[in-house]
């Protein structure tokens, strides 16, 4: 389901870019969205923002709203050998279940930069294959592969400028990566 | 025949739970019971951990108030110190309570419980969250996100990070405070005071339309526990136990917190992971009370800030003695947001807030040590034992929500017998359900962390209802 108003509000002319990783650290590869966006936040401190976070919470509206390109990482979980889905954020698909809950969705906070702010970025999703969910620090071989390949398209992403579609590496299936 | 109407997942609050309300024959409802699902398990595995771990670790129980862990547990290995800490890292630790307070209550209001007060419980759930207050309510969300945004910023410039920081440390913090982050801290507490005002006056005009719930939501005789100052008055970091009746008479006062387990007992049933807290003197479960916002209202005599004392003297009309009905701890939430904005104001202003000497250093010279502290969600017990090593051997963690959960079942079988009927389901009948759990805004995940005591009860049942199998441990 599209919610056609919110479909229609411009994203800010700008061009900076704000990375928006997160997962649970402590639960091997759940992290995997913090990892990426800790490596881009150290290979790109002037050009790119940065947040590393938990959850995505309402908080994050605001610091969306004021940005021309935003790009969120998590993990998805994947088979062994999957590889990095990314498709477009889009504020206007309106949630299947309560909004930002335990699992707040990159789409939802979009739309809440919308409403509440008046403006949102044009964004993404970047998801890194995860296959490996148990307490610990060590990342599945896919995941480490997946981190190598999400940074950069995270990189091409922020780059890239022209229609939002024909940035979209791989389309896939319809997926939730919270 | 009886019929069993199962919530599962509990929604909009912190952790996973579910609640089961029995029928009988007529469809009426006879029993409910609330269940947590989830299961933790901090007191076991940190056995063999150094104490001085002990607060970054046991911070990790929760995401939403990490910090009133790390400051129980800070506490608690200050008496394992056998320190006084430095009057600045007490000051501090205020401060980062107070924001700690304002975030966690602003999140609980705002985001989780307005989408009933201001959408109504009867309304769509599709668009009873906080993304259907954004599109309905835009001002009232905007002030939730800047409100919990601040108290967050509060914690980040004090302890570097808004989740899961380890700046209090044993005997004291482990950084003092910049004047550039008070400052900006100063800057922002205007903006907190209207918006605070603002849901004050907004609940207040909303009571009206709910007095229904507000009769049923776990409006209830019990007692109330909670800390307050030598003087009586609200107390979130420190102080000594009161204990009130639901009339508002003090019948214990001044209880040394460290003696808790000589006024607290702890109950296990097998449908749950979570305890039963009970007040000793009435036994179980005859000593059933409430923590958090509503009890520490109730409790104390003051809040001692000018602006809470006005919106507190505003509250105490709500009833002649104590305020029972459990749909007023978010009423209390607010006052409570007001008190730890002007806390911040004034810990701040003072110019010791900026002393480096912030932290005692010393090794261990007890081998037990207790710390409470209010918790946003109520009263917070951590309680340590370690070997010559400096090692734990024991612990025991006492958590807000598990003190409510006494009141949190009884409160939804009242609130099922007003407004669920097994013949005619509605949504609206089983949010309400749900709601009187948010009252109380429960942080599940910090409270069930035994391990090895906890009673397990597994049933199989058919397609009827009917219990073709059952495990149970003991």
């Amino acid at each position: 389901m599209r919610n056609a108003e919110i479909d229609q509000r411009p994203a800010l002319a700008g061009t900076k870019t704000l990375v928006i990783g997160w997962g649970n650290d402590l639960l091997r590869d759940d992290g995997a969205g913090r990892r990426v966006a800790r490596q881009i936040a150290a290979r790109h401190p002037a050009e790119i923002d940065v947040l590393d976070v938990h959850q995505l919470t309402p908080e994050l509206a605001l610091p969306l709203s004021q940005f021309g390109r935003a790009i969120f990482v998590d993990a998805y979980a994947a088979r062994e050998g999957d590889t990095v889905r990314t498709r477009k954020v889009d504020a206007a698909r309106l949630p299947d279940r309560p909004a930002i809950g335990h699992t707040g969705r990159p789409d939802d906070l979009l739309r809440m930069a919308a409403l509440l702010y008046g403006a949102h970025p044009e964004a993404w999703l970047v998801a890194v294959p995860a296959c490996a969910f148990e307490p610990g620090d060590a990342l599945s071989r896919t995941a480490r592969a997946g981190i190598r390949s999400a940074i950069v398209e995270v990189e091409r992403l922020a780059r890239s400028r022209g229609r939002a579609e024909d940035q979209t590496q791989e389309k896939g299936e319809e997926y939730d990566a919270s | 025949m009886s019929k069993t109407i199962t919530i599962d997942p509990v929604t909009r609050i912190e952790g996973h739970s579910k609640i089961t309300i029995h029928l009988n024959d007529e469809g009426e409802v006879e029993d409910a019971r609330f269940h947590v699902t989830q299961f933790r398990g901090f007191e076991k595995f940190t056995e063999g951990r150094p104490f001085y771990e002990m607060p970054s670790i046991t911070a990790r129980i929760c995401g939403i108030c990490p910090v009133s862990h790390l400051l129980a547990s800070a506490k608690a290995c200050d008496e394992l110190l056998a320190v006084r800490i430095p009057p600045a890292a007490e000051r501090l630790r205020r401060v980062l309570h107070m924001g700690q307070t304002i975030q966690s209550h602003a999140l609980s209001f705002f985001h989780l419980s307005a989408p009933d007060i201001l959408l109504g419980m009867d309304a769509d759930p599709a668009r009873r969250h906080i993304l259907g207050l954004a599109e309905s309510h835009p001002e009232i969300a905007r002030d939730g996100v800047w409100l919990r945004m601040f108290g967050q910023q509060i914690i980040e410039w004090l302890a570097g990070k808004r989740v899961h920081p380890a700046w209090a440390v044993p005997g004291g913090v482990s950084s003092p405070l910049t004047a550039d982050a008070r400052d900006r801290i100063l800057e922002m507490i205007p903006r907190g005071f209207d918006i605070a005002q603002r849901a004050i006056d907004l609940f207040r005009s909303a009571i009206d339309q709910f007095q229904k719930e507000i009769d049923v939501f776990a409006n209830f005789p019990t007692h109330f526990l909670s800390l307050t100052t030598r003087e009586g008055g609200l107390e979130l970091y420190d102080g000594n136990l009161r204990v009130t009746d639901p009339q508002r008479r003090v019948v214990a006062d001044q209880l040394d917190p460290s003696c808790y387990d000589e006024h607290i007992g702890e109950a296990v049933e097998p449908w749950t992971y979570l305890k039963m807290p009970y007040y000793k003197p009435l036994g179980y479960p005859g000593g059933i009370y409430r923590v958090g916002p509503l009890a520490r209202l109730n409790n104390a005599d003051r809040c001692g800030t000018p602006r809470a004392d006005e919106a507190l003297e505003d509250f105490r009309k709500l009833a002649n003695g104590a305020v029972l009905s459990s749909f007023h701890y978010h009423y209390a939430r607010l006052v409570e947001i007001v008190f730890a904005l002007e806390q911040v104001e004034k810990l701040l202003n003072d110019p010791d807030s900026l002393n480096p000497r912030v932290r005692a250093d010393a090794g261990p010279n007890r081998q037990e040590g207790i710390g409470v502290a209010e918790a946003p969600r109520g009263t917070l017990i951590h309680h340590y034992r370690i070997n010559d090593e400096g090692l734990i051997t024991w612990a025991n963690l006492i958590i807000a929500t598990g003190h409510n959960n006494l009141a949190m079942n009884r409160g939804i079988v009242q609130t099922a017998k007003a407004f669920v009927n097994g013949s005619r389901l509605t949504e609206g009948s089983l949010n309400r359900v749900e709601a009187v759990i948010r009252c109380y805004d429960p942080c599940l995940s910090c409270s069930t962390h035994a391990l090895g005591q906890m009673a397990l009860r597994i049933q199989l049942l058919d397609t009827r209802g009917r219990v073709i199998d059952e495990k149970c441990r003991d």
